[in-house]
């Protein structure tokens, strides 16, 4: 078999300032190749998939934590209250949370102006793919269980990730606010707390931004988007 | 999400376990980087998939004629498991929508060798990846057709049709961009 036409002098051009091979950052190849010997270490657990894993247990492991804790709840509001009628039974079960005591969940209509109804916080659904999102070598140090993001708590963030692109930082960091005010410890910390940084550094808000990034890689060492402060800061020297 | 094997620490060296696939893994780790982007994997995406590169060469590291050249075996696996990633991708919400890229206005893509990357990363994107994968490897890392063929594991016939498609197809891509 004949050997293809040469490549022509357009094309050539364009690809052979990409030919080089450039290294990774050693932060970078030190985490790579730190997964790879702890997949040889384990093989079973390197065997399952990064993508589109089979989440169904995670997802049987959570429904039967989601339906005794519903159990529970159900049964110590029949316990506690014997006298009064039985309200569960036409009251929607939300999702029992530390921070939320019962009384909470089962109080009367909230007023028109509330922030955001109680049941909207509860987990909508339980797709691994939702909290997916850029939480390579994500380490969440809170004491607070990571709490599967809801729609609105999404929402909110791709609100200030369009903020970022457009370049309206200062609305960014307001929306920023606003996802700590309603969801302190929610799954997307620390995509939230990413764009902060970019936030602070696209306002020039350097000093603040290096602490943000400071405070980032001590609670997300393993960050994906620490190599983006890192290109970030080369890029500002 | 995330697995426990991730918030391990990096391991010493000295407790690393000799192996030939992580020995083979670890000296061309830049390459398989390297492989991954130009095959159009996002960049939050390229630490997993590097991963799964991993996996896949020491599960099929027996078939692996040690006698040829590595990269363009790697660059193989790295196309099968860019391909697998874009299937799974097609079937899942899509959440790409939450990343972090820099934005255009960004200092490191104001730098002239980057905005070339991107363009041609951007007439890349137009060329589906089969025939891209064999243009990558080729025109861009210069592998001889016979071992395109023999890594992607396709007939010589298929392997010079796809370059010659991809070839026009990135022109035509190049033109479009062109003020």
């Amino acid at each position: 078999m004949k050997k293809p036409p040469p490549l022509s002098p357009e094309l050539e051009a364009l690809l052979a300032p990409h030919r080089t091979v450039l290294p990774v950052a050693p932060s970078v190849e030190a985490r790579a190749i730190a997964r790879a010997a702890a997949a040889l270490e384990s093989p079973g657990a390197a065997a399952r998939r990064v993508f589109g894993g089979t989440p169904w247990v995670f997802a049987a492991a959570a429904g039967v934590v989601l339906a005794l804790g519903a159990a529970a709840y159900a049964a110590h509001s029949w316990i506690a209250a014997p006298a009064q009628p039985a309200p569960a039974l036409v009251q929607p079960i939300v999702t029992p949370r530390a921070s939320e005591p019962p009384a909470q969940v089962a109080a009367a209509p909230a007023p028109d102006d509330a922030p955001e109804p109680i049941a909207a916080r509860a987990p909508v659904h339980s797709k691994r793919t939702l909290g997916n999102v850029g939480n390579v070598g994500n380490v969440r140090k809170t004491n607070a269980a990571p709490v599967p993001a809801t729609n609105a708590e999404l929402q909110l963030l791709r609100d200030a990730r369009e903020d970022v692109t457009r370049g309206d930082f200062a609305r960014a960091l307001a929306v920023i606010g606003e996802h700590v005010r309603r969801f302190r410890n929610g799954s997307l910390v620390e995509e939230r707390e990413a764009l902060r940084v970019k936030s602070l550094a696209g306002l020039g808000r350097r000093e603040e931004a290096q602490r943000a990034a400071a405070a980032f890689h001590a609670r997300f060492p393993h960050s994906v988007f620490l190599s983006t402060f890192e290109r970030m800061k080369a890029g500002q020297r | 999400m995330g697995s426990h094997l991730l918030l391990l620490a990096p391991p010493p060296a000295h407790m690393i376990r000799k192996d030939p696939v992580l020995e083979a893994y670890q000296q061309e780790i830049s390459y398989v980087f390297h492989a991954l982007r130009w095959l159009g994997a996002r960049p939050s995406e390229v630490e997993d998939l590097a991963q799964e590169v991993f996996i896949a060469l020491r599960r099929s590291w027996p078939h692996y004629d040690a006698s040829r050249p590595l990269r363009p075996y790697l660059f193989g696996v790295a196309f099968r498991v860019v391909s697998m990633q874009r299937r799974k991708r097609k079937r899942e919400v899509a959440f790409a929508s939450l990343e972090i890229r820099d934005s255009g206005a960004s200092p490191d893509e104001a730098l002239q060798s980057k905005q070339a990357r991107a363009m041609v990363l951007r007439a890349l994107e137009k060329i589906p990846l089969q025939r891209r994968a064999v243009l990558l490897m080729h025109d861009l890392e210069e592998v001889p057709m016979i071992q395109v063929a023999a890594a992607l594991s396709i007939p010589m016939f298929t392997a010079y049709s796809r370059l010659r498609k991809a070839r026009k197809e990135m022109e035509a891509a190049i033109r479009r961009m062109s003020p």
